[in-house]
């Protein structure tokens, strides 16, 4: 696990993303705020593996009972929650 | 010509299994394969018939089966439990010995499959077991598949997940309150404890780093162990098709099958 402070958190969540879903793409090509469900074909499986990555990447627990996916539905969005959970 | 033939075994003949059996043995070993659980068990049975044929074309004869209360075995989900399942993969060891002629058997487990292996292998008297991302502790496996469930309904909705008195919904899989707790007991860290024997470790990831989980196996596994990562993906949460070519490749080479 990367420290928290190592790197920029959108930069971070999209190279895990492009690695953990096996993207064919450079990922700076995914724009922070684009639908990541429907631009980048992530189906309920895949965003499970990105809660899961961004849970190990930044050591912090987002699945709690009151989760919902509506925080992961863009990089920016996600980048959100990690900022959120770090400063707690 | 190698040959696949289904047929019934165990007690009361209530397991299902199919054998691949080769012309003549070219190994001294076969390899009994033990199917992880629920979704994941669909997804990977693609892979489990190409690696049984694969072995099958290399000289070495396995076995595909399913437990009890699953595929084409007697009994409804909800009487599945690991612990029944242990007492399978060892009466699957049993008959592929006899029908194999061969003196050692080996269990090869994926996921949740690996993980029950382990806990088998004494009772199969397995000479070795081959381990593919196994579970490493079964209470997480059972929150990240709740939670995993819970994130799909949120997305596509469905599945109310009420459910009868004594059983649990297990991503849609109905699995009694007891095998649920036998699942949230596995560690396959205190059952290679329980195994004396070789054990192959394969991680299946998106990293050839070593995770923390086969950390942990290798730890406990100490020289005996045999580890080795590939990046592939995880074809046992995959809806779509998934090149596992790799997987099979490292499996042909660790018993000694390889090209």
């Amino acid at each position: 696990m990367a420290d928290a402070s190592d790197g920029r958190i959108e930069d971070r969540l999209k190279q895990m993303i492009v690695e953990r879903c096996f993207l064919d793409i450079d990922p700076a090509s995914i724009e922070e705020n684009e639908p990541l469900i429907k631009r980048r074909d992530i189906d309920s499986l895949k965003l499970f593996e990105i809660v899961v990555g961004t849970e190990e990447e930044f050591g912090i627990s987002v699945m709690e009972e009151n989760f919902s996916v509506d925080s992961f539905r863009t990089v920016k969005e996600i980048a959100e929650c990690v900022r959120r959970h770090l400063s707690e | 010509m190698p040959t696949e033939n289904a047929f019934r075994f165990g007690e009361d003949d209530s397991l299902f299994g199919v054998f691949h059996a080769v012309e003549a043995e070219r190994s001294d070993c076969a390899v009994v394969f033990c199917p992880p659980m629920a979704e994941e068990k669909k997804s990977s049975y693609r892979t489990f018939v190409e690696t049984a044929r694969a072995l099958a074309d290399a000289g070495v004869s396995s076995l595909r089966f399913d437990y009890f209360g699953t595929g084409d075995s007697d009994g409804h989900f909800t009487r599945f439990a690991p612990g029944r399942a242990v007492e399978d993969i060892a009466a699957a060891a049993r008959t592929l010995r006899e029908r194999a002629a061969v003196e050692s058997v080996i269990l090869l487990g994926l996921r949740l499959g690996g993980t029950i292996a382990l806990s088998a292998a004494g009772r199969a008297e397995a000479g070795r077991v081959l381990l593919w991302e196994p579970i490493v502790s079964g209470k997480r496996f059972f929150d990240l598949t709740i939670k995993r469930q819970m994130m799909r309904r949120q997305l596509i909705g469905g599945g109310g997940g009420e459910s009868e008195e004594g059983i649990v919904d297990l991503d849609g899989y109905p699995l009694s309150r007891e095998a649920a707790d036998e699942v949230g007991r596995l560690d396959a860290v205190e059952a290679m404890a329980g195994f004396d024997g070789p054990v192959g470790l394969l991680q299946i990831s998106h990293t050839e780093s070593t995770s923390r989980d086969s950390k942990q196996l290798i730890d406990a596994g100490g020289d005996r162990l045999a580890f080795h990562a590939v990046v592939c993906q995880p074809f046992w949460s995959r809806i779509d098709f998934a090149d596992t070519s790799p997987v099979i490749e490292w499996t042909l080479g660790a018993l000694g099958a390889g090209a």
